[in-house]
């Protein structure tokens, strides 16, 4: 029925009904659109998108828990994700080579002197990076303008407070300058000295956004990008999963357990001879009662050969005992592992414990909602009351 | 207005909706201290382990006492009281029981101070006081109008059964079993109703009308026993074989159920119904020639 053959009362009431429909409409779009965008600034701040990313590689002994799109932490925060990971090839000294990409500005922690630590994250074989953060060292990505320069082209700049060395200058084999190091007159003496040709040098009141160049730690300078960069090359101290470290500490036992059935098949060869000297000694005795004249003799070879035996088990009592001392290593080995995965997994018990706690106090609050409570039924805790029986007669 | 009324209360409607209530404050632990001591005491009553129960709501009286409860701790007097009687002891039922009337009484709990001199008065018949019981149901007969309960009213008019019957008013006192019985109706308490049962099959057995006592006892025995509850079990048997004896009817079946309550008495530990059983089952012997038993 057209609106305009309702009576004027049904269709004014007919077009709050629509105002009232239009409202809701438009809120319901608002709080969902809210929403959306929330969900979306956070998945952005959680994987990174919108920042600068700047590639890393490590070369690693096994890629055990780690995963395609895995965390990179660096001080407790997450500042990357792994993007490659790869084996290496046959013959390289390392198995496994894995490229990840860390998060503007945490590159900026990233030195030369960083390490990135496989560390385990769970019981299941988990495992995440974590890098720590740099001290002493050029930072691996340079954001100055970077220039090579021979040394009549650098007199101009010493001196100057925003230019700086770009690598480290060596005699024989040690440092004598580090990189960032003014360049002031002594510097530029000592570099004269040496006898080099070119320097590279920092132009600290250009900087870029961009990153111009990464530290090389094979030659000590800073390197301009090339176009396919792989991404700097961070040193690895690899801890193994949890299942890895538990087969090493089985492997330990078993390796120590042959030593140990050596050692006592050792000490039963010892009692041996000691049963042989023993009837030996017996058997000369019994001769010499007839032989009187021959005892001496007969009692120096006795007291030899007994002599080279006891130093034959004092031989092997010394091996013994170094037997021994490498299975109690072995032994302090297996506990302090074990001693490190406790630590290490510490947190698990507690986050199990808190976990229980919220359970309940969830459930709890449920019980006292106002629409839920009546599915729980009464408390069955009631107080008790005065109790009357009718009698028996 | 309307459509603005609605959207006022969907919208209260939401927000009550979003939390729950807050958790209640922990109680103090004094208070819990008592609460477990009253629980735990409330467990033994309902186990029927007396001298158990006894020692543990003696402690919740003294723990609510010392809390200045005095409601809960006359609670915990009552069945202090309770379990003095169900032990025989009658002094000390009869003490605990005063004290709990007497601070309902004056906290003004007419239902619970009912409840008090209602277990008086059964402490009164158990220990052959006639005055003392008397005297309390003539007490309780004047408040009984007051109580809204079915159930404290049928313990009421049983106990009046039970006073009737042991001055041989049968009339009245099947009058008041019989109230008794409609209360526990009401109250769906089925104990109650097995009692009343029993009681009335006792009540024919006075006025010499075995057939009537024996379907009565039948009845009762057959309650107990869906509520299986074993104290009521004996005493059926009990009743059902006294009155086959009595009136000289199928002696090996009183004998059998004499023997069956015997043994129950002794696994209930209950030495005074025990003897009177034991005492039953030598007359029936008797009575079927067996004097070598």
């Amino acid at each position: 029925m057209p609106l305009q053959d309702l009576t004027p009362q049904l269709r004014t009431r007919l077009s709050r009904v629509e105002r009232l429909v239009g409202l809701f409409v438009t809120v319901a779009t608002i709080l969902l659109m809210v929403g959306l965008t929330y969900y979306i600034a956070q998945t952005a701040k959680r994987k990174g998108w919108g920042r600068q990313k700047l590639p890393y590689f490590l070369l690693v002994d096994s890629a055990t828990g780690l995963q395609v799109g895995g965390r990179v932490k660096l001080m407790g925060f997450d500042v990357g994700e792994i993007t490659h990971i790869t084996a290496g090839e046959p013959y390289d000294p390392y198995n496994v080579y894995l490229q990840m990409r860390i998060w503007e500005p945490f590159y900026g922690y990233v030195w030369a002197d960083s390490r990135a630590k496989i560390v385990s994250a769970d019981f299941l074989g988990g495992r995440y990076i974590e890098i720590t953060k740099g001290t002493n060292a050029p930072p691996s990505y340079l954001f100055y303008q970077l220039r090579t320069v021979t040394i009549q082209e650098a007199r101009p700049y010493v001196d100057r407070p925003n230019i700086v060395l770009g690598q480290e200058i060596y005699a024989s084999n040690h440092v004598v300058l580090d990189a960032y190091a003014p360049l002031n007159a002594s510097n530029v003496n000592t570099i004269v000295q040496l006898e080099l040709q070119h320097i590279k040098i920092i132009d600290k009141s250009m900087p870029s956004k961009k990153p111009t160049a990464m530290w090389d730690d094979k030659t000590a300078t800073y390197q301009p990008l090339k176009e396919e960069n792989k991404g700097y090359w961070l040193q690895v101290e690899e801890s193994p999963a949890v299942t890895e470290r538990l087969e090493r500490v089985v492997n330990t036992v078993e390796h120590a357990l042959p030593d140990f059935f050596a050692l006592t098949n050792k000490l039963a060869t010892v009692l041996t001879n000691a049963a042989a000297i023993v009837t030996h000694a017996d058997d000369l005795l019994v001769t010499a009662k007839p032989v009187l004249t021959n005892v001496a003799s007969r009692l120096d070879a006795v007291l030899s050969s007994s002599d080279s035996t006891i130093l034959t088990a004092q031989t092997n009592v010394n091996v013994v005992v170094s037997n021994l001392v490498v299975t109690l290593e072995n032994v302090g080995n297996l506990t302090s592992n074990l001693n490190a995965q406790v630590q290490g997994n510490g947190f698990v018990l507690r986050q199990i414990s808190d976990l229980i706690v919220h359970s309940d106090e969830a459930v709890q609050g449920l019980k006292r909602h106002w629409l839920l409570k009546g599915a729980f039924g009464p408390s069955t805790n009631q107080p008790p009351g005065s109790i009357v029986k009718p009698r028996l007669e | 207005m309307n459509n603005r009324l609605i959207i006022v209360t969907l919208g209260l409607a939401l927000v009550a909706g979003c939390r729950s209530a807050k958790p209640p404050p922990p109680a103090p632990m004094h208070v819990e201290e008592a609460q477990r001591a009253a629980t735990q005491a409330a467990k033994f009553s309902e186990e029927e382990n007396w001298p158990a129960a006894t020692q543990q709501w003696k402690l919740a009286a003294d723990l609510y006492f010392l809390l200045n409860d005095r409601t809960n701790a006359a609670v915990a007097l009552h069945n202090l009281g309770e379990a003095d009687r169900q032990t025989g002891n009658w002094k000390a039922a009869d003490e605990a029981l005063s004290d709990a009337a007497r601070i309902n009484e004056e906290l003004g709990r007419r239902k619970e101070w009912f409840r008090n001199y209602l277990a008086l008065a059964q402490v009164a018949a158990n220990a052959g006081n006639t005055n003392a019981a008397a005297e309390r149901l003539e007490a309780l007969s004047k408040r009984v109008g007051e109580i809204g309960d079915s159930q404290l009213k049928g313990t009421f008019h049983n106990e009046i059964g039970l006073w009737r019957l042991e001055q041989r008013r049968f009339s009245e006192a099947a009058e008041a079993l019989g109230r008794a019985g409609n209360y526990f109706s009401e109250a769906k308490d089925r104990y109650g109703a097995a009692t009343v049962l029993a009681n009335e099959a006792k009540l024919y057995e006075r006025q010499g009308n075995y057939p009537a006592a024996m379907d009565g006892w039948q009845a009762a025995l057959v309650q107990f026993e869906a509520l299986a509850h074993p104290a009521g079990i004996a005493h059926s048997l009990v009743g059902l074989g006294r009155t086959l004896l009595v009136a000289g009817q199928d002696l090996p079946k009183a004998e059998d159920l004499l023997r069956r309550a015997v043994r129950n008495y002794q696994i209930l530990k209950k030495p005074k119904e025990l003897t009177e059983a034991q005492a039953l089952l030598a007359k029936c012997l008797k009575a079927e020639g067996k004097t070598g038993q």
